[in-house]
């Protein structure tokens, strides 16, 4: 072969971050120790953001309302990954996007609890508009991955 | 008032796969500037300005427009970095567009760079791209994000599989006949239908590959592109939008930020049906099914009768209205440079100069990109001879 000739090199960009969560961010992280999934409140638009933020970009006020939800969602998109991708978990996996309670935004975050026996099965298994609710972790840190995954609702 | 700018030169190199890629970085630059230089009979001393674009990080250096010196550096030219992520081709064109519209330089030159081309899993990169803490960690790239997409669009408008495959195939077939493209394959919507399930609802071959390649466009004021070329093409009308950063903020109901931009292009170009005042358009469409959302949201149709207008072959090749003759991004994206290419694409078809894959005599075009997540930014130009 021609190319045999032609030489790569290998590297890669290992860098490690700690990031600020901020008075918004580490409050809505705080509940999810508690099994809550809050929301907050435009005080102008009065739109409802989960997960909650520090203002609406619209109106640019600050959100100091908050919602508590009952942690159900509708999901709004969904996709089932069958590849594997470096550094993303072990296909198949489900990826929802949940609107919870009256929120004018979405969650992104796994759907699980499914009945399939061959993977083929998976996206016929899972309906846009569907209920879901949140399946949590025992040990819970105050982090999006203390919801191990949503599940429809019986 | 606002002086005119025009592309007068566009310089391209073959596109490859990242994984067969044997020139460097630096070799691709070369090639591309020295071909737009050379087509516009221009030395590289004669450029006034430089604008490179891709995506920090995505070239696994940051700031990657300094460890090229194909820009003029050596000659102390101006280089401007632009980054709106996928957009950031039709973001760069833009500002070049601004530097000539407002009489600060006449000639100036636009690099795509080829973002993906060291990558060696590229949604492992692109998940970089997502919001860490709230997204990052569910394993979603670009792929998963265009799924999102296109599962909503099917049950909002009981779309069946089979026309995301047929637009596929349509790309495919174009692809064939453009000598640039990457994958030339020509695959039918059966051979489509037949490929794997990556992110359901989109296949394998609905999927744009990871390719190697440059792209250079050289822009010039009004004065200087009369001198210079014989088809300049005019940027009769560009902006650009955005949209918030978190993927679930999104309402997936198609693409509601292009269709305030396209308004508000086209009424800038002074344009009020566009379906029958373009002659040709490039859309961004890394994932086959976009390109039927852009339809709707560029006005090209009714929302729910993209479907409508790919059965009856208007946007094909010999249709009323020619989309992606180039065979698209799902044939061929080299990360930014896929999207100066759409413009490159519409400007070499407005010169007459699409070897291969030439629409007949058309002299109004349409080019639009697509970046961040989830069309974050939306570039929209009309162009016209």
């Amino acid at each position: 072969m021609e190319t045999a000739s032609f030489m790569n090199k290998q590297y890669n960009m290992h860098l490690d971050f700690s990031l600020a969560l901020g008075e918004s961010f580490t409050k809505w992280m705080q509940a999810l120790k508690d099994k809550k999934i809050l929301g907050n409140t435009c005080p102008k638009c009065e739109r409802i953001f989960v997960p909650a933020k520090p203002f609406c970009e619209i109106c640019f006020e600050e959100l100091k309302d908050w919602v508590e939800t009952d942690g159900t969602g509708v999901v709004e998109s969904f996709t089932v990954t069958y590849q594997k991708f470096r550094n993303c978990p072990e296909p198949p996996y489900v990826v929802g996007i949940i609107r919870i309670g009256k929120a004018a935004t979405c969650m992104t975050h796994w759907i699980g609890g499914l009945d399939y026996k061959h993977p083929d099965e998976i996206p016929g298994k899972i309906k846009i508009g569907m209920k879901v609710e949140p399946v949590w972790k025992k040990e819970r840190v105050g982090d999006p991955l203390d919801i191990l995954y949503f599940k429809p609702v019986a | 008032m606002k002086k005119k700018a025009a592309i007068i030169s566009v310089g391209m190199t073959k596109f490859t796969s990242c994984r067969r890629e044997t020139r460097s970085r630096a070799e691709l630059a070369f090639a591309a500037v020295k071909d737009a230089l050379s087509n516009a009979g221009l030395a590289l001393k004669d450029i006034d300005a430089s604008v490179y674009t891709s995506v920090d990080g995505f070239e696994a250096t940051v700031r990657p427009a300094r460890t090229l010196e194909a820009f003029g550096q050596g000659l102390n030219i101006p280089l401007i970095d632009v980054n709106t992520g996928g957009s950031a081709g039709g973001s760069g064109i833009k500002e070049a567009v601004h530097l000539i519209e407002a009489g600060i330089h006449d000639i100036v030159l636009v690099y795509g760079s080829p973002t993906f081309n060291s990558v060696v899993d590229n949604q492992q990169v692109l998940n970089t791209a997502s919001p860490p803490i709230f997204e990052k960690p569910f394993g979603i790239g670009a792929v998963h994000m265009g799924a999102f997409y296109l599962s909503r669009y099917m049950r909002d408008h009981d779309l069946p599989e089979e026309s995301y495959a047929e637009v596929a195939s349509k790309n495919h077939r174009a692809a064939a006949r453009n000598p640039y493209a990457h994958l030339r394959k020509g695959f039918s919507a059966e051979e489509v239908l037949a490929s794997p399930m990556i992110t359901s609802p989109i296949r394998l071959l609905e999927c744009c590959p990871t390719s190697s390649g440059a792209v250079a466009m050289i822009l010039a004021s009004e004065k200087r592109a009369k001198e210079l070329c014989d088809t300049p093409v005019w940027v009769r009308a560009m902006s650009s939008i955005s949209d918030t950063f978190l993927s679930g903020f999104k309402t997936y109901r198609g693409f509601d930020k292009l269709k305030i931009l396209a308004q508000k292009v086209y009424k800038a170009a002074g344009i009020k049906n566009p379906r029958k005042e373009i002659d040709v358009a490039e859309l961004f469409n890394p994932f086959a099914g976009f390109e039927l959302l852009e339809y709707e949201a560029v006005g090209f149709c009714k929302e729910g009768e993209a479907r409508r207008l790919l059965e009856e072959h208007v946007t094909d090749v010999g249709g009323e209205l020619p989309v992606n003759m180039s065979g698209g991004v799902v044939c061929t994206n080299s990360g930014i440079s896929a999207s100066v290419i759409r413009h490159a694409e519409v400007a070499l078809q407005l010169m007459g100069k699409a070897e291969g894959r030439q629409v007949k005599s058309p002299s109004v075009g349409l080019a639009h990109s697509w970046g961040g997540n989830l069309g974050q930014f939306h570039t929209l130009a009309v162009l016209t001879l």
